[in-house]
């Protein structure tokens, strides 16, 4: 086993345990301790795949963002630190229906896609060739826009909302 | 003589023919240099954070008219330079409280994580010439990334704690947290555009015209998240010591706090070192080609030199409400971040591309120098004007 296999195996585990670890935890502020862990994993994956930029974004935006998102949403809800509330509701059925339809599909996927490899070694400069496809007309440069623009409207609708009348 | 001239990166090669000259495998003595190059670098911060927390405690002295650390019992030394040696096994021997109904691991796991990150930034500076931890070629980004897990120990501190003051402390400093993201990320894209990289080695090797004097303006802003992401006054609000005593790490003690203690000194020393590499040309100097050793000391003058900035702000600043504080963010630096960024994304395609970097210097200076007349005359017209409407208003009463 090379030390590129041992490192992708402790990662993995790090990530799919941590991941059991949110959905066992009957503590919610645990649950989002042991995302955040998750997420860690995953950007040591793109470290692993030779993306740092990626690792760092996911770090950024997951970690920094979302993660904290949810901290602050558990802190300021009522009655969801209580730790004699019911683990389900009456949706437990159909959640666990979407669930097993999602999981089948993505593994169906994973093992039936042609997955491509790259051949050697990943560029150095995969920094300056991941800015200029994001920003080239034959490259990305369409969904970046629109991505732009959905993230404006978004804060938009935001200020709105929160907006004193 | 030639050994001495270059004499970190020597030590480093002397090392690696140590190891090659015994009969172990190429891969372990790489591996085995390059473990003991990491142990190295981490000692760094945490060996000269002594000599930094006496530097501050001598300049906090002077400017309160004071003498400072003179003396420490039998232990003095001169000028009291071992004080904070006694202070440290001082913090070893405390007792070690943990609150009733805190949440254990939470509560003991986030002083950890917090030294641990302050210990990681120094992967990515360049400590002189050819002296650097690793030259990622995400450098800058990979320390603004690293910003976001030390709100996440900060969440775990004030939560595990068990005590609300250090809950609403922890509430207060993630917000200041998250909003000054924003100013400072926006000022490093300015750096980065002008140097064409996110490798911090790039970033320095750019500087034939330091930043500081191409890019004024974003260098002000950058400092001013700078101090308040390390919570030094005016944004002094993590840890307003009238108010809330410690802020989130109200309930540590012993050598958890030291913990603490220690990597808010270290992160204070990481943010001089990244504000010297962003924007005073951080190892560049005079000789430095000749005797590269040099460039260390060059980086540490600067880094001294920011230090007594930074501590020239938080020692004779009064401190800002949190209102006031949030409001100065989303309302004066965030805005003009933006519009320095688009200054200074307009004012480099005037440039063609023959231009040498003091032109391409001079052009952003002067960009800089527009925006920032600019932004004052605003500030004064709102100004005359809310002082108009205070006036009008006290007249009618």
């Amino acid at each position: 086993m090379t030390l590129q296999q041992i490192l992708f195996i402790l990662v993995g585990a790090i990530t799919l345990g941590a991941a059991l670890m949110v959905v066992t935890r009957r503590n919610v502020f645990h649950a989002a301790l042991f995302l955040i862990l998750s997420f860690f994993g995953v950007a040591g994956l793109y470290v692993l795949l030779e993306a740092p930029f990626l690792a760092a974004m996911q770090l950024f935006i997951y970690v920094g963002g979302i993660a904290i998102l949810i901290v602050f949403a558990i802190m300021l809800t009522r009655e969801v630190m209580n730790p004699a509330a019911p683990g389900a509701n009456r949706q437990w059925g159909s959640a666990l229906l979407v669930a097993v339809a999602l999981c089948g599909v993505l593994g169906w996927m994973a093992l039936n896609h042609d997955w491509k490899v790259t051949p050697g070694p990943v560029s150095a400069d995969s920094m300056a060739n991941l800015g200029k496809a994001l920003v080239d007309p034959q490259g990305f440069v369409l969904p970046f826009e629109v991505t732009a623009v959905l993230l404006l409207i978004t804060f938009i609708g935001a200020v709105t909302i929160a907006r004193e009348r | 003589m030639e050994f001495l001239k270059n004499l970190i990166v020597n030590v480093g090669l002397w090392f690696q023919g140590l190891l090659a000259s015994t009969s172990l495998p190429e891969t372990w003595v790489l591996a085995i240099t390059r473990a003991a190059g990491a142990l190295a670098l981490a000692l760094v911060p945490l060996v000269t954070i002594f000599f930094f927390i006496w530097y501050e405690r001598k300049i906090v002295a002077r400017i309160g008219s004071r003498l400072g650390p003179n003396n420490s019992g039998a232990y003095g030394g001169p000028w009291g330079i071992f004080q904070v040696f006694a202070d440290a096994i001082k913090m070893f021997t405390k007792e070690d409280v943990i609150p009733a109904g805190a949440d254990r691991w939470v509560f003991n796991v986030a002083p950890m994580l917090t030294l641990a990150i302050a210990v990681m930034i120094w992967a990515v500076l360049p400590l002189g010439k050819g002296l650097i931890g690793i030259d990622l070629n995400i450098g800058i980004f990979y320390l603004l990334s690293l910003g976001s897990g030390s709100i996440v120990t900060v969440v775990m501190a004030g939560w595990g704690s068990n005590n609300k003051y250090a809950l609403l402390a922890a509430f207060r400093s993630i917000a200041t947290l998250i909003s000054y993201e924003i100013p400072k990320a926006l000022s490093v894209l300015v750096v980065v555009m002008l140097a064409g990289s996110l490798s911090m080695q790039d970033i320095v090797a750019a500087q034939d015209v330091a930043f500081l004097l191409a890019l004024p303006l974003t260098a002000f802003l950058f400092l001013a998240a700078t101090l308040s992401e390390l919570g030094r006054r005016p944004f002094d609000l993590v840890e307003a010591d009238s108010e809330i005593v410690a802020g989130y790490f109200v309930e540590y003690s012993g050598i958890k706090f030291g913990m603490f203690y220690v990597a808010q000194f270290m992160n204070q020393l990481a943010a001089a070192a990244i504000f010297s590499t962003l924007f005073l040309g951080g190892w560049r100097g005079p000789w430095v080609d000749q005797v590269p050793v040099l460039s260390t000391l060059w980086l540490t003058a600067k880094i001294l030199l920011s230090v007594l900035i930074i501590q020239f702000f938080q020692y004779t600043l009064p401190r800002l409400r949190i209102d006031q504080v949030l409001a100065f963010n989303w309302k004066f630096l965030t805005p003009l971040a933006l519009v320095n960024v688009c200054a200074v994304a307009l004012a480099g395609k005037t440039v063609p591309a023959s231009a040498g970097p003091l032109t391409q210097a001079g052009i952003s200076l002067g960009a800089n120098v527009v925006l920032t007349l600019i932004v004052l005359g605003i500030l004064a017209i709102a100004g005359r004007q809310a002082r108009q409407r205070e006036a009008s208003r006290l007249a009618t009463q």
